[in-house]
Formats: structure tokens, C-alpha cells, sequence
């Protein structure tokens, strides 16, 4: 399939979303990573969210340099967020700002491989107005990451996800646009999000 | 003859020092004791005081700031992630590259992120922890801050230089310095100084191209230029009287490429400078460097390092003559005996 057309818009971090035509919605090129969850934890917004929480966030996960992009990728996106959190977050970015539904997810995933082949022009069009990182992974090809990422959380969906498991520890051979049902307890660290702008 | 500019630059060679603190509530005596000691330690160093995980700072003079508005400072970010991105963020916006002394009981989560650039060996961590602490940044402990934290305070220069588009020094006067010397590059003179103390002080009376030069400070982390701006004339350029019994000689050398020696009463060629007879035949004149005539003054380049000639030229004190291109200063050849160098302007390196 060709797609003629797409538009970027950056959210008040500087991480773009991208809609293609025939979209009504603007959605993350990215998970959301930590580098740009902790622009929101630096914020006045945030202030009730401490130093022993975000460690303990990240025990679930650790933190790796957004330079470093060979491989343990998923250790750049945040995961184990409660929703709650995932809700601060979104509000921080504005009100227009929601977790993708299942559709959006799904058409995003249909376009990855298209999305990949372009990462040099959005690159271009990241460059002066995005962060360091997003120039960086989308020249090493992370993006958007749909495929060999991380479980990711749906609008209205409380106890299933989508996306691929990058853990060995659960089966490899799911399809990622399937919806999982996992117990949250258990995965909690390998589930993160991304955004969607109306 | 090309405006010689009077210009003016001082520089302080001390590095300056950025303080970022824990936000800990628990730990905030202690850190207020270290950074106190920190900033009476290098008066007049420490200019600004971040929190590691806020992007805001805040301006300090003296340690009385830091205790009299610390605590106001530490609520508004209380026990917040140790995070140090924004901060180093906004040091590198401003192209800081001075001390970066972190204060605090853990590294920063976010440190990693700087591994591979020039940060972590600017970055002095004060491990107010009881444990160990290995980072990618030097690691000091909270007793003896002062004579652990002393030697790591400073980024000695490695070349400090004044260079600039068509720039060619005439005059000048650095202090104070252990030597100062003009030497001629791919195209370019540059003044090259070695200083001999935290502070210097640069008077130049100088040719410039289409902006003033720079004084050029480059350590191994980084280089940082220094503007000079104009100041009041001091400097001139004064003619002096040929001595009555040289007037005719050099007249006649100039004119004729010869002349009648008052030592021996033979004609020599213009470029005899010494007698058969053994005497000095411009007795009086100063030797060793380059001498302009015209008519019947004389200057001697032996306190300036280059006289402005004609057509973008200029003759320098040892003789030579350059010629301003595009792409930077061109050498066109030595200056000969009593050559004419200008309009109404006769050269000559009076070396014996």
C-alpha cells in the first residue's frame, strides 16, 4: 500500500505523532519512553511523584541511555505505570491526549513498515524541534516499534494489551495487533503506552 | 595605510563552578554544610544552585543566600527524582564548560545518558552517602571537602591565542604572562600568549579584517572566545628625524641604489651596510629590525610587530611583505635594501 500523505505534530516534549490521511487522530511514532516521562517528572505537574517511587518504577524495568540503542530496547520505554499515572501523564501533555483505542493501535501497526522506510524524512522533520533521543531512534530504526517492542495498553481495555512480548519468558509467537489478556500483577513491567492526540 | 584599531579584552582563567543539590529532606543539613563550604571555598565561583530533578535554579552570591533561601528552595522540589537531565540540558543550550559539583547521596538516575560526551570528566560527585559510589564521574567524599575537592576545581588552558579575520598585530601589552609571541600560520597571524596567572589583561593596537579578533581559550573540554572591544587611542606610531649626517646616504641609496660612504669616500651599492673599512655606515639608526624612510623621517618596526602599507599590504618587523587575500594573508617576499614599499615609502632590514 502507498500512503501519499502524513502530517507530524510534537507533543510539549518534544516526541512527535504522526496521522496519515484519512486519520482523525495524531498518534506516537514512539512508545512512551522514559526519557520522556521523566520531562513530566521534572515538571511542577508532578511534584507528588518522589524519588523512592520513580526506583521502584524502574526495578520493574531499569533504566538504559537513550544512546544506547543495540539491543535491550524495551529498557527505554516506560513500563509498570499504574493508570492512574499513565492518566497524570496524559494530562500533562493536554487534554486532547488519550491512550490509543484497539482501531488506532491496529492502524498504526498496518503502516509500520512504511513509517520504517520513511524514518529519514521524519527525521528531517524532528530535527530542531524534537529531543536528542527521537533523532537518534530514528536513525538506529526504532521506530515506531510495533512489532518487537513492548506490551502496550488499549483505551477502555483494563486487563488486556497489545503489542509483542520482549521477554522470553512469555510466547514469542503471538500476533501483535491480537489482544492478550495477562494477569497486570505479573507483566506489570513489561507493559507501557503510547499516546494518541484527537 | 589600513586604521589601526586600539582594543581591549580581560579574561579570568578560573573555571566557573555550577552546585547541584539533593532535594532530600532527610539529608538536607548535611548538604547545606557541604555546599556552604563549597561556595565559601571558591568565592565568587559559584554563581547558580540547581535540584536535581528540576530545571529551574537559582542565583547565589554568597553561602548566606544558599542558607537563608535554601530551605524555600528545597520545598518546592522535595524528595523529587534524582533526575539531572534538564539541568544538563540547559548547561549545554548555554555551552557551559565549567565545574558541574553534584551533592548528594545517590547519582542521578538519568547520569548514563551522558556517558560518551565531555560532561562526566567536568562532573565532581560529593557522595553524601554512607555506601560506595562508582560513576562515571569523579567521586569525592563529604569529610575534607576542601582538600579533596581543591584540585579538581580548575581546567588549566592548553593554548590561549588571539586570531581573527585579516588580523595582524601591531602593538601590544599582556599581562601579566609568561611570554607572548605573533608567529605567521596557513594564512594567519595569531598572537600566541602563555599566561602566568588566573587573570590577564590584553591592550592591542592591531589591523583588523571586516570584525575585531578574538582571544581564543582552549582546554581539553572545550574553546571559548573572548570579544575585544574598542578602547580610547593609546597607541602611536611616532616618525623620528633621519640624523642630519645619514639624510643624504639614504637619499641617495633609495634613488639612486648607491651612495658616496661617509666612512671611506667610495661609492658602495645600496645594500653595503658595513664598510670595507670595518664602520657601521647608518650609525644611529636602530638595528636588528625593519626601518620605513620617508623623506626625512625615519620609524623603526623595533616596538611593533607590522606597519600597514598600501593595496591591502603590510611589512612586518622583520622585513617581510604580505598582501590580504580572500582566504587569509599571502607572503610576497623579504623587503630589499632601501625598497620602495609604498608611494612615498622606502624599506630596509637594517640587520648587521
Amino acid at each position: 500500500m502507498i500512503y501519499s500523505d502524513y502530517s507530524i505534530k510534537f507533543d510539549r516534549t518534544g516526541f512527535p505523532l504522526i496521522q496519515l490521511d484519512g486519520w482523525s487522530h495524531f498518534i506516537g511514532l514512539f512508545p512512551v519512553s522514559k526519557y520522556q516521562f521523566e520531562r513530566f517528572l521534572v515538571d511542577d505537574e508532578a511534584s507528588g511523584y518522589t524519588d523512592e517511587w520513580y526506583r521502584g518504577i524502574l526495578e520493574l524495568n531499569p533504566r538504559r541511555s537513550w544512546r544506547k540503542t543495540g539491543d535491550r530496547i524495551w529498557e527505554l520505554f516506560i513500563t509498570g505505570l499504574d493508570r492512574d499515572v499513565i492518566d497524570d501523564f496524559l494530562g500533562y501533555l493536554g487534554p486532547d491526549y488519550r491512550l490509543p483505542s484497539l482501531d488506532e493501535w491496529k492502524a498504526l501497526l498496518e503502516v509500520s513498515e512504511y513509517i520504517a522506510e520513511i524514518s529519514p524524512a521524519l527525521k528531517m522533520i524532528c530535527n530542531g524541534r524534537s529531543p536528542e533521543p527521537v533523532l537518534h531512534w530514528l536513525e538506529a530504526g526504532l521506530c515506531p516499534l510495533m512489532r518487537e517492542g513492548i506490551f502496550e495498553r488499549i483505551h477502555g481495555i483494563g486487563n488486556k494489551v497489545a503489542g509483542k512480548p520482549f521477554h522470553g519468558l512469555l510466547p514469542n509467537t503471538w500476533a501483535p495487533e491480537e489482544l492478550k489478556e495477562v494477569k497486570m500483577d505479573m507483566v506489570r513491567g513489561m507493559i507501557g503506552f503510547r499516546v494518541v492526540r484527537e | 595605510m589600513s586604521e589601526i584599531m586600539n582594543l581591549y579584552c580581560e579574561v579570568k582563567f578560573t573555571t566557573p563552578v555550577i552546585l547541584v543539590l539533593e532535594p532530600s529532606s532527610a539529608l538536607w543539613a548535611d548538604i547545606l554544610r557541604v555546599a556552604t563550604e563549597i561556595i565559601d571555598s571558591f568565592p565568587g565561583r559559584v554563581k547558580r544552585v540547581y535540584f536535581l530533578g528540576q530545571k529551574e535554579h537559582e542565583p547565589v552570591r554568597t553561602s548566606g543566600d544558599l542558607k537563608r533561601d535554601g530551605p524555600r528552595w528545597l520545598r518546592r522540589g522535595i524528595d523529587r527524582p534524582i533526575l539531572i537531565n534538564p539541568i544538563l540540558e540547559e548547561l549545554k543550550e548555554e555551552k557551559f564548560t565549567g565545574i558541574i559539583v553534584i551533592v548528594s547521596s545517590r547519582l542521578p538516575l538519568d547520569i548514563e545518558d551522558w556517558e560518551g560526551t565531555d560532561v562526566p570528566g567536568r562532573m565532581i560527585f560529593v557522595n553524601m552517602g554512607d555506601g560506595e559510589i562508582e560513576g562515571p564521574c569523579r567521586v569525592i567524599g563529604r569529610s575534607n571537602i576542601n582538600l579533596e575537592i581543591a584540585p579538581l576545581m580548575n581546567i588549566e588552558p592548553g593554548e590561549v591565542f588571539v586570531s581573527g579575520d585579516g588580523f595582524v598585530p601591531v602593538n601590544y601589552s599582556v599581562e601579566p604572562c609568561r611570554s607572548s609571541e605573533t608567529v605567521f600560520r596557513d594564512g594567519e597571524f595569531i598572537l600566541n600568549i602563555e599566561p602566568s596567572s588566573e587573570r590577564l589583561k590584553i591592550h592591542l593596537a592591531a589591523i583588523c579584517g571586516d570584525r575585531f579578533p578574538e582571544l581564543i581559550i582552549r582546554r581539553h573540554n572545550g574553546t571559548e572566545k573572548v570579544s575585544f572591544r574598542e578602547e580610547k587611542p593609546w597607541f602611536n606610531q611616532e616618525w623620528n628625524r633621519i640624523p642630519d649626517d645619514l639624510r643624504e646616504i639614504i637619499k641617495s641609496a633609495a634613488e639612486t641604489g648607491k651612495f658616496r660612504c661617509p666612512c671611506c669616500g667610495e661609492k658602495h651599492d645600496a645594500d653595503t651596510l658595513i664598510c670595507p673599512s670595518g664602520d657601521l655606515i647608518l650609525r644611529g639608526l636602530p638595528a636588528g629590525r625593519c626601518i620605513l624612510f620617508r623623506g626625512e623621517e625615519y620609524i623603526s618596526l623595533t616596538h611593533v610587530h607590522a606597519y600597514p602599507l598600501e593595496d591591502g599590504k603590510i611589512i612586518t618587523s622583520e622585513g617581510k611583505i604580505y598582501r590580504l587575500k580572500d582566504d587569509g594573508w599571502e607572503y610576497l617576499k623579504d623587503v630589499e635594501p632601501y625598497e620602495r614599499v609604498a608611494d612615498d615609502l622606502f624599506g630596509l632590514f637594517y640587520k648587521i
